[in-house]
């Protein structure tokens, strides 16, 4: 067993490992919980982390596990040709899992569910300097890694995405489905049991500042709210709304949001308390 | 799962609602939308070197500061091009060019398409 503050030191590492690993040319203008119809240009990469804590209570099973949960997503997308990108997104969590009902204590670290994604942005239509509607197409797997945090089968993902942009209002809806063909011997999140999987995201942004573009604007600071559904064939459901704030410059990015629960029916799994969210992009 | 349905639902309502409203002159924006992919067709066929030391594109869709960062290198790309400034206010990107082979209207329209907007018009001065 390795020990307690090992584990904890290994996690910090691998945080900062990732966020350094982050400092690369980044997508603009995207939600934090869920996708944009927005891709690198051909050649060109983006690298995407963010470090996200979650607090889980309230599991019905006989377990009553509380469990925090503390990971970094890492989001390498490449731009295969004008309108084709892939991208492959790896967790790395620490979770501390208290199960009331038993007694026992556990700590977990390790890389989650890997995704690979290729994307095809299926429509673009630039109607003004700043206004856009863009639709993409997404198709792809999850793919199992060893550890205990990961699953163990390939997941196939279809999915879809559209974004609008008209002023200094942004819109996002997508929808994604996973068929699951492996599940994780202890599920915590939503697409971790046997069922398949869909979750279906809106967002809003609205750019505070500044008011209006101008030859000298280097930086924007956008206001977002996002509405995340999970379903799973199971009957299981999640709404959770996650308020939050984007700092775009040209050579940076800085996000947080928080998600709150709206609703939840869960069964199989802890409820969702809140997760709070923080993001850094750099460009080259 | 009524719940759920039932949020989706509205949330779909809300957003369909957000562009209606948003697009009060949809049929101008659908003419709009029209002419740019026209002009840009038509700048993607035009093989006229920009033999000036600089021009100016008019491009749509660049709505945030990073985008400009991706027009940026992939103009930067494109033999004959030395410096790019972008006002986003006005969708405007002046091209400093020197040295040869100074490239083709069709060649920066190219580049700018790679990188994911459009271009409506170039102009020298």
């Amino acid at each position: 067993m390795i020990p307690f503050t090992t584990r904890l030191r290994a996690s910090v590492a691998a945080c900062t490992i990732m966020l350094i690993a982050g400092w690369s040319p980044a997508r603009a203008q995207e939600p934090m919980f869920s996708g944009a119809a927005t891709q690198p240009s051909p050649e060109h990469f983006t690298l995407r982390t963010q470090v996200e804590y979650t607090r889980l209570r309230g599991d019905p099973t006989p377990a009553r596990r509380e469990v925090e949960d503390v990971r970094t997503i890492t989001t390498l997308t490449y731009g295969l040709a004008r309108d084709l990108a892939f991208s492959l997104t790896a967790p790395v969590a620490y979770q501390r899992i208290d199960a009331l009902g038993t007694g026992a204590s556990d700590h977990r670290f390790g890389v989650g569910d890997a995704t690979l994604l290729v994307r095809w942005r299926a429509w673009r239509e630039d109607t003004g300097p700043i206004d856009t509607f863009r639709v993409a197409l997404l198709g792809g797997v999850g793919l199992p890694t060893p550890g205990e945090i990961a699953g163990d089968g390939f997941n196939p993902i279809v999915g879809a995405v559209a974004t609008w942009i008209r002023g200094r209002h942004g819109f996002n809806v997508g929808a994604q489905y996973t068929v699951t063909t492996g599940a994780k011997h202890d599920p915590l999140f939503p697409g971790e049991t046997l069922a398949d999987y869909l979750r279906c995201d809106g967002s809003y942004l609205f750019r505070l500042a500044p008011e209006q573009y101008g030859a000298g604007s280097e930086a924007a600071v956008y206001a977002s709210v996002e509405v995340n559904g999970r379903y799973e064939t199971s009957g299981e459901g999640q709404i959770l709304i996650s308020p939050g704030i984007l700092y775009e410059a040209q050579t940076f990015a800085l996000e947080f949001a928080v998600q709150l629960p709206a609703w939840q029916d869960v069964s199989r799994r802890p409820e969702s308390r809140f997760s709070v969210l923080f993001g850094v992009r750099f460009l080259f | 799962m009524r719940v759920f349905i039932m949020a989706l639902t509205a949330a779909c309502c809300v957003g369909v609602a957000g562009c209606k409203s948003g697009g009060s002159d949809a049929a101008g924006g659908d003419h709009e939308a029209r002419s740019a992919a026209s002009a840009e067709a038509s700048l993607l066929r035009d093989t006229t070197t920009v033999s000036g030391a600089s021009a100016t594109l008019t491009v749509y869709g660049l709505s945030c500061p990073l985008c400009a960062n991706s027009t940026d290198q992939q103009l930067l790309k494109v033999a004959g091009v030395k410096s790019v400034e972008i006002d986003l206010g006005e969708g405007k990107v002046m091209v400093g060019l020197s040295g040869d082979p100074r490239p083709t209207r069709a060649a920066l329209t190219k580049a700018v398409k790679d990188a994911g907007f459009t271009v409506i018009r170039i102009e020298e001065p």
